[in-house]
Formats: C-alpha cells, sequence, structure tokens
C-alpha cells in the first residue's frame, strides 16, 4: 500500500522500479506455486486416472464427483462438524484475545504484563504433531494428570479424546489455548498504537477505566479486529487439519471429522484424486465468496479497506 | 487513477506471464501429443490383439508348458542391458549407510553387481523415495507425468488397477509362464490357494506380488509370567481363564504397590488389523487386515467384518470393557505406546504380533523383573485359535508397458531368488552380512520364502537338540548371536525356546484359514471401500464401549455398511469368484 501512496505522476513512478523490480520474486513465486497449479482443477471434473497423465484420456465427467461427494453417508456431519468447530474457534478465540489484550493493556505491573504476555505467547510456536501426544498424555483417563485431579477431587475420569460428548469442546480449547496469546498480541499492538492524548482527554472528560476503553480503546483497534474477522472469514472452512488429525480416531468421527481430514483419507490414503480435489475447489469457493462478502460488508458498513 | 494503472499494469504482467506459462505447459501438451497418438494407436492394437487373442488363447494355454527356465536357470543378456527401477528406499537408512561404509554403495552394491555380472542387467534407480508415503506420492506424480521406471514397485492395489487401467504396465501372463523359473513359481505361489489369481484383472496377470512370509499373519497373547506366579495363576488355555487372569490383574495388585492402577488386559487401536484378531478368532470371527473375505454356509461369499459370528467377541470385549478390566483407552491407544505402558507396570497381559517384542526388549532395563511369554491366542475350548490371514505380501512389481526388454524383469527375479532359496543359495550372504542384517532388501527387488523366519529358529532348536550352538553358521548363528547379547526381541520372536516361533513351528500351516478375496479392489469397492469400512470401525468401537447395544448396534452397522455400497461390494466380489 505505501509504495503506491507514493506515486505521484510517471517520473515517481521510474523512480519505483526498483521497488517493482524486488517485488518481481514474489509474483514469480506465485504464478509458479499459486497459479499454475490452478490447472489441476480440471480433474475435479474428470474420472481421474493418475496413470494416464494431467492432460492425458482421463474421461470427463462434469459434476459426477461433487455429487459422489454429498452422496456419502456422512458428508453432512462433517460440514457440520467443520461449521461448528470452526465458527466457535473464531467467535471464542477473538473474543477472548480482545479481553486478554484490554486487561493486559490495564496492567501497570510491567513484569507481569511480560511474563504473561510471553507464557500465553508460547504454545503458538508448538507443532499440533506434539502438542497431540502431550495433550494426549495430559487427558488420559487413567494416567493423565486432568483426570487425576478429577478423580482426587472425588469426579469419575474423563475420555476427553475418545469420547462424543467432550470431543468437540477438548478440540475447541485446546485450540483456543493454542492461538489465544498470539491474537492477543496483535490486538495488543494495535491498542498501543492509540494516540495517548486521547486518553488525557478522555480522563479531563471524566471518564474513568472503564469508559476509557468503551469510547477510546475499542473505537481504536476497531480496524484491526475487522480486519482479523475478515480474514478468518476465509478460514471458516478450515476447523483445523493439523489439530484434528493428530487428535481424532475413528471412535470420535462422528464429534470431530472435519472437511479436511475427510479429504485427506480420501485422496491420500484410499487414492481417489479426483473427489478430493472437488472438495478443494467447492471449499476455495465457498471460502473466496465468504472472504469477499465480508469484505465487501467491512467496506460499505466501516469504510474499511484493505486494498 | 495513476495507482489504478499500476495495478492494471501489474495485472497484466501477471496475467501475460500466467498466459506465457500456459503456453508452456501447452506446448509440453503439443509435444505429448504425438505420444497419445501412439497411446491411442496401441490402444487400438492392443484390441486387435484382444481380438486375435480369443483364438490366440489356446496358444497361450499349449504354451504353458513351455517353461524356458529351470530351476537354477535364468536369461542372460551378452549386450548388458539396462533396466531402471523404482523402490520406497531410504538410501540413508542405517542398512544402506553400513554397506555403503564396506565399500557397496545403494548403486553398486553385492545385488547390483551380482545382477551386472551373472545377469547382464544393469540395475539403475530411477525412483526412489525414503518411505512409502513419500514414495506413493512421487509415484502418482510418476504416472501422471508418464515418467515410470521400467520396473517398479506398487504400494497397494488401488494404485495397481489405475496403472491396469491406463494400460501403463505390461500384461505378464505369458511371460510369467515361460520365463518364471520353478523356484520363483514356488515361492510365489507356496502359499493360499490359487493365490496368484487376486492380481488377476480380466484373467491377465500384470505383476509379480512381493511375497512375504504369511507367518507374520499370527496373533499372540503375551503375558507376564511372574505375575501369573505371584498370584498363583496357570497359564490361560480358554478365553474363560484369560478372562479370569484379566479380572486377577486388574483386581490383585499384581505389581505389588499397593494401588489399584493395574489393567487386566490391553488391545491397541489397531485391534482388527493385526496383533488382537485372536480374540475375534476364539470366538469364530474371521477377521484379518480389515479386508477378510470368507466363504459363507450357502456358498456365497461374505465381508467377515459383518458376519454374526464377530457378535460374541464384540460381546466379550464389552463386558471387560464395562468391568474396567480392558484398556479403557484401546481405541485412541496406538501400539507405539506400549513401551510406556509397559514401563509403568499397569499392564500384564496385551494381545499383539510376534514383533511387539521390541516393545518389551525396549523397556526390559526399566523392569528387569518381567518375565514376558507369548502364547497362541487361545480359543474357547482349549486349543489355540484358528488363524485367518492373507498370503502376506509386501506391495508388488510392475513392469512399464513401454519397457522393451520386459522379460528382464523375470531374469532379475530368476536370480533372485536363485541366490536367496536356490539349490545354489548363497543365503548366507546375501540375506544379511556383518553390518547389515536386511542385505535382503538392498538390491532393486525383494521377496521372501514362507519359511524365511521359521528357518533360524529351526536351526536354533536343532542346535540346541545337538548342543551345537558353535555349529550355527548363517542367520541362525547370528540371530543366536543377538540372543546371547541379551536381546529379548529376537529370543522372544525366534529364540529355540518359548519364543513365537516356536509356537509357529508347531502349528504352522495347519492352523491357517486363507483369504478367499484379497484380490483388485471391485469398481464399487475403489470408490466406497473407505467410507464403508468407517461403518464399521466406529460401531465396533461403540458396541465395545457400551454406546452402543450389540444386537440392535450390529444390525444397524450391517444394514448401513449394505447401503453404503456394501451389497454391490459383495455381488461384484462373488462375481469375479465365480468368472474364476
Amino acid at each position: 500500500m505505501g509504495i503506491w501512496n507514493g506515486t505521484k505522476g510517471k517520473k515517481s513512478g521510474r523512480k519505483n522500479l526498483q521497488l517493482h523490480v524486488m517485488m518481481l520474486p514474489t509474483i514469480l513465486f506465485l504464478i509458479v506455486f499459486s497459479y499454475v497449479p490452478m490447472v489441476g482443477i480440471i480433474i475435479a471434473f474428470q474420472k481421474f486416472n493418475p496413470a494416464k497423465g494431467l492432460f492425458g484420456k482421463n474421461k470427463w465427467i462434469g459434476l459426477e464427483n461433487f455429487r459422489y461427494i454429498f452422496s456419502l453417508p456422512n458428508t453432512r456431519q462433517v460440514v457440520m462438524n467443520t461449521l461448528i468447530l470452526s465458527v466457535s474457534k473464531i467467535v471464542i478465540g477473538t473474543l477472548l484475545a480482545i479481553a486478554v489484550a484490554l486487561l493486559l493493556n490495564e496492567c501497570r505491573n510491567r513484569f507481569l504484563k511480560k511474563s504473561v504476555q510471553t507464557i500465553i505467547y508460547f504454545p503458538y510456536f508448538i507443532s499440533w504433531i506434539i502438542l497431540a501426544g502431550m495433550i494426549g498424555d495430559m487427558l488420559s483417563p487413567s494416567s493423565g494428570v486432568l483426570n487425576q485431579l478429577i478423580v482426587a477431587l472425588g469426579g469419575q475420569p474423563v475420555y476427553f479424546l475418545g469420547d462424543n460428548r467432550y470431543f468437540r469442546g477438548t478440540l475447541i480449547v485446546s485450540d483456543i489455548w493454542k492461538t489465544f496469546g498470539y491474537n492477543s498480541v496483535i490486538y495488543l499492538a494495535a491498542i498501543t498504537g492509540i494516540d495517548s492524548s486521547l486518553y488525557e482527554a478522555a480522563a479531563i472528560d471524566g471518564a474513568g477505566r472503564w469508559k476509557q476503553i468503551l469510547h477510546v480503546t475499542l473505537p481504536g483497534m476497531s480496524m484491526i479486529i475487522i480486519l482479523m474477522s475478515v480474514l478468518n472469514m476465509g478460514n471458516i472452512l478450515n476447523a483445523g487439519f493439523d489439530q484434528v488429525y493428530n487428535l481424532y480416531s475413528p471412535g470420535v468421527y462422528e464429534s470431530g471429522d472435519i472437511i479436511d481430514t475427510m479429504v485427506y483419507r480420501m485422496g491420500i490414503e484410499q487414492g481417489q484424486l479426483a473427489p478430493s480435489a472437488a472438495v478443494g475447489l467447492l471449499k476455495s469457493v465457498v471460502s473466496l465468496l465468504l472472504i469477499a462478502g465480508s469484505y465487501y460488508i467491512a467496506d460499505k458498513k466501516f469504510d474499511y479497506k484493505i486494498f | 487513477m495513476k495507482r489504478n494503472m499500476y495495478w492494471a499494469l501489474l495485472l497484466t504482467t501477471t496475467l501475460t506471464a500466467g498466459l506465457l506459462a500456459g503456453c508452456g505447459s501447452g506446448n509440453e501438451n503439443g509435444t505429448q501429443a504425438p505420444a497419445e497418438d501412439n497411446a491411442a494407436a496401441e490402444e487400438a492394437e492392443s484390441a486387435q490383439d484382444a481380438e486375435s487373442s480369443s483364438d490366440g488363447s489356446k496358444d497361450a494355454a499349449d504354451a504353458v508348458a513351455t517353461e524356458l527356465y529351470g530351476a537354477g536357470e535364468w536369461r542372460t543378456y551378452d549386450d548388458e542391458i539396462t533396466l531402471t527401477f523404482g523402490d520406497p528406499y531410504d538410501i540413508n537408512n542405517e542398512g544402506f549407510t553400513a554397506m555403503a561404509n564396506i565399500g557397496e554403495p545403494y548403486d553398486d552394491n553385492r545385488w547390483i553387481r551380482y545382477y551386472r555380472e551373472e545377469v547382464g542387467v544393469n540395475a539403475e534407480y530411477s525412483l526412489l523415495a525414503p518411505n512409502t508415503e513419500d514414495y506413493k506420492q512421487m509415484l502418482t506424480l510418476a504416472m501422471t507425468s508418464g515418467d515410470l521406471p521400467d520396473v517398479f514397485w506398487v504400494p497397494d492395489l488401488i494404485t495397481y488397477q489405475q496403472l491396469i487401467d491406463a494400460e501403463a504396465v505390461a500384461d505378464l501372463t505369458t511371460l510369467y509362464q515361460t520365463e518364471a523359473n520353478p523356484t520363483l513359481k514356488k515361492l510365489v505361489e507356496g502359499e493360499g490357494d490359487n493365490f496368484l489369481d487376486n492380481y488377476k484383472v480380466d484373467g491377465k496377470l500384470y505383476c509379480v506380488p512381493g511375497k512375504m512370509p504369511s507367518t507374520n499373519g499370527y496373533s499372540y497373547l503375551w503375558i507376564r509370567k511372574d505375575w501369573l506366579d505371584k498370584l498363583g495363576l496357570a497359564v490361560p488355555k480358554t478365553m474363560d481363564d484369560v478372562r479370569e487372569v484379566a479380572k486377577a490383574f486388574a483386581t490383585q495388585d499384581p505389581d505389588g504397590n499397593g494401588k489399584d492402577d493395574t489393567m487386566g488386559l490391553s488391545i491397541d487401536s489397531s485391534y482388527t488389523k493385526m496383533g488382537s484378531m485372536g480374540i475375534f478368532w476364539a470366538f469364530g470371527g474371521k477377521l484379518a487386515n480389515d479386508n477378510f473375505w470368507c466363504t459363507q454356509e450357502d456358498g456365497t461369499v461374505g465381508f467377515s467384518m459383518v458376519q454374526p459370528e464377530v457378535k460374541d467377541a464384540l460381546k466379550w470385549l464389552n463386558e471387560l470393557y464395562e468391568e474396567g478390566i480392558l484398556n479403557q483407552e484401546f481405541s485412541t491407544f496406538n501400539f507405539v505406546d506400549y513401551p510406556e505402558l509397559l514401563a509403568s507396570e499397569r499392564c500384564g497381559m496385551f494381545y499383539g504380533c510376534h514383533w511387539y517384542a521390541i516393545y518389551i526388549n525396549a523397556i526390559k532395563d526399566e523392569i528387569p523383573e518381567a518375565e514376558w511369554i507369548p502364547i497362541l491366542a487361545p480359543g474357547t475350548d482349549g486349543n489355540p485359535a484358528p488363524v485367518y490371514a492373507n498370503v502376506d505380501t509386501n506391495g508388488l512389481y510392475c513392469v512399464n508397458a513401454a519397457c522393451e526388454n520386459p522379460e528382464a524383469a523375470f531374469a532379475v527375479f530368476n536370480a533372485y531368488v536363485e541366490k536367496l532359496f536356490g539349490e545354489k543359495n548363497d543365503f548366507e550372504n546375501f540375506f544379511a552380512c556383518e553390518v547389515d542384517s536386511n542385505v535382503w532388501q538392498r538390491g532393486p527387488v525383494s521377496m521372501l520364502a514362507a519359511d524365511t523366519d521359521l528357518k533360524p529358529h529351526r536351526e536354533m532348536k536343532e542346535a540346541l537338540a545337538n548342543d551345537a550352538m558353535d555349529q550355527l553358521t548363517g542367520v541362525g548363528a547370528s540371530y543366536w548371536k543377538y540372543i546371547q547379547e541379551g536381546s529379548l526381541t529376537y529370543q522372544l520372536e525366534f529364540g529355540p525356546e518359548g519364543s513365537c516361533f516356536n509356537l509357529v513351528d508347531d502349528t504352522y500351516p495347519d492352523i491357517f484359514n486363507w483369504n478367499v478375496y484379497q484380490g483388485v479392489p471391485t469398481q464399487t469397492q475403489a470408490a466406497r471401500a473407505g467410507g464403508m469400512q468407517e461403518i464399521i470401525d466406529t460401531a465396533y468401537i461403540k458396541m465395545i464401549n457400551g454406546e452402543l447395544e450389540i444386537e440392535e448396534g450390529f444390525d444397524k452397522m450391517v444394514s448401513d455398511w449394505m447401503a453404503a455400497g456394501g451389497e454391490q461390494v459383495t455381488q461384484e466380489i462373488n462375481d469375479v469368484i465365480a468368472a474364476r
């Protein structure tokens, strides 16, 4: 964005040539790794046999692959799981991150603030493969720390990862635990950017801490909140493959199987590349619509522009 | 406005570049076009062939008798030819590295030299991937780009079917009959009933299976003998005994730590596929690898996992689960976690394969007093349960349809089996060597005879009986050395006494019942099998953990399975078998 703001007339355009050249590798990268592979979506409309080649004599079957996906008995359940998981993760995660950012901002003890920030930020850097092992150990009904605590308090052990009643909750909570620190740092950064004279003015007008949050801080960070929400809309069909794949088992497909894991099993484990490509295409189209729609709303209602 | 200009410019460049890229692939496509024409021409030809072969098939049938090579013989080439191979080998693994360190790198080791010198085939690898998963993806890529090696390993039957459909692999039906020598044929067809039929599509064979010893298909009950002795219990002989022992292990504090923290019996999340099938076998269920088809009373073939015989086993498991003696986490418990479980002394009995011994070996120093013994999965009448198994293979080998010397593949196979299992074999140097215990897997192709795993056990047993352990040679000697060095893995798997293969030796092959259909997936199977299996997997878990009532849940599972494609698959498989 900054590059374009500085341009005034042809002359300065030439001056910016350097900057344009610097963009070239990125553009090439995008073309090679994002645009060219899009040719592959043709297999979503074929009875695809890899041995016949990408441009080989694979039979064109129109929307048959899409029909096949919707004919599978658990597709509805899988879509529902995906929506429930991703919406809960996004909504609760965002609210929690904002709340924590506000609280941290009010914290006057520098040491406390920094250490809390670091501690909640930390899990973001651990990959799900490793976390899944740790969570599996912690939540085990027989030997897990959490269940030993529950038993010590007189409760019955809970099979968090093997019981359909608890599995979804476990996924949501563990995902939020992993990511809210990262998100709250983003919001905290937005708060830091608010002009401090606004707070002084508010204080002179007699606003207390609470009123200051309500009338200065929140409006000040609204743009970032909208940006994050718009970007999140594109992820609404991604309920977290890495997490689910490493934590689920056939016993909890009912509550935890999501679109991505279903496609993985279908495409990679069972070799059905065409239907998997069809799901991928469908997901991309829906995500594009959602992200475009939410951007449109952000633009019209809040006068917010990314581009 | 200027801003928009730039965007437009940028967009144009991007699009132009995209178009150029498109043209690039278009050109590629252009060069491919003749190939496609060729393929079309070939198709036409092969259609003609098919026609002519309908009367020519009698000739082919006559040709069966003309086996070109006897035992110990194979085709040789005076002018060296080059064959390219594809294998899922990690050439940086311990074995390959050890071989390289003694002057035998993967592309110039004893196998490669042997094929060059004694067959006249220069073997080169053109497709290598460090593991099966990666190999599968690279193979798919090679298939898509038409870049297959001359002879290549195929991991599964779905890929095999795709290769056949695309006419990318050579028809080996006649070649197998004429070029394969008796040693190879005996090895490949040695187990099961008409085993090769499984790989035939419309009566034609397109592969040579990578045959493995099926003795891996057993299910063992591993028990801590010291716990049995401590509680004054006998080694269980029936499923009722197993239950008694499990109950005692769960409630009588066998580890003596004063805490109620032991489970009675453990199974793992792969319980229907391997290791724990013995529970089902005991009650008449015929499970193996999630793909066992059995002949029913009416003579038709049915899928074993939806037959009512499995209900008794599910009921048994459910009762143990509800009583809290069965591993409560079996549905999420991966067998690789056994070392941790066994080290915590919370488990004294579990079902598993012979190689689960590695987990016992892994923790032998932590609990030195633990004395583990394997027994064959008990039945209900005091005898071991019957074994239901697939004829074991490790993938299969196909020959590129464009390969100019498809018969050379058989020269290599013949030479391979002769070197290991023929009359004039050099098993000692080519099965294993000082630095690498898997030399048999360091060449471009590999397969093993049915008794490969039994042999070292028998050698050790015989030597022990004759008090001649120092005269052991070859694999038996090296296994004995490992055992002497304290390897529980080798002791429990192959040892002369009290080992898994001791039990195998007593029962193989009489105890085996072979899968009626382990062949290429039928049309509906290819499209639906995954989802169908998930119905079963989920229902089994729920019936065992009590979420579903067994009678009701089972009927629902069967009807769901039938509706999801099971009915059609059953019909298709019966048709295939009828057409044999």
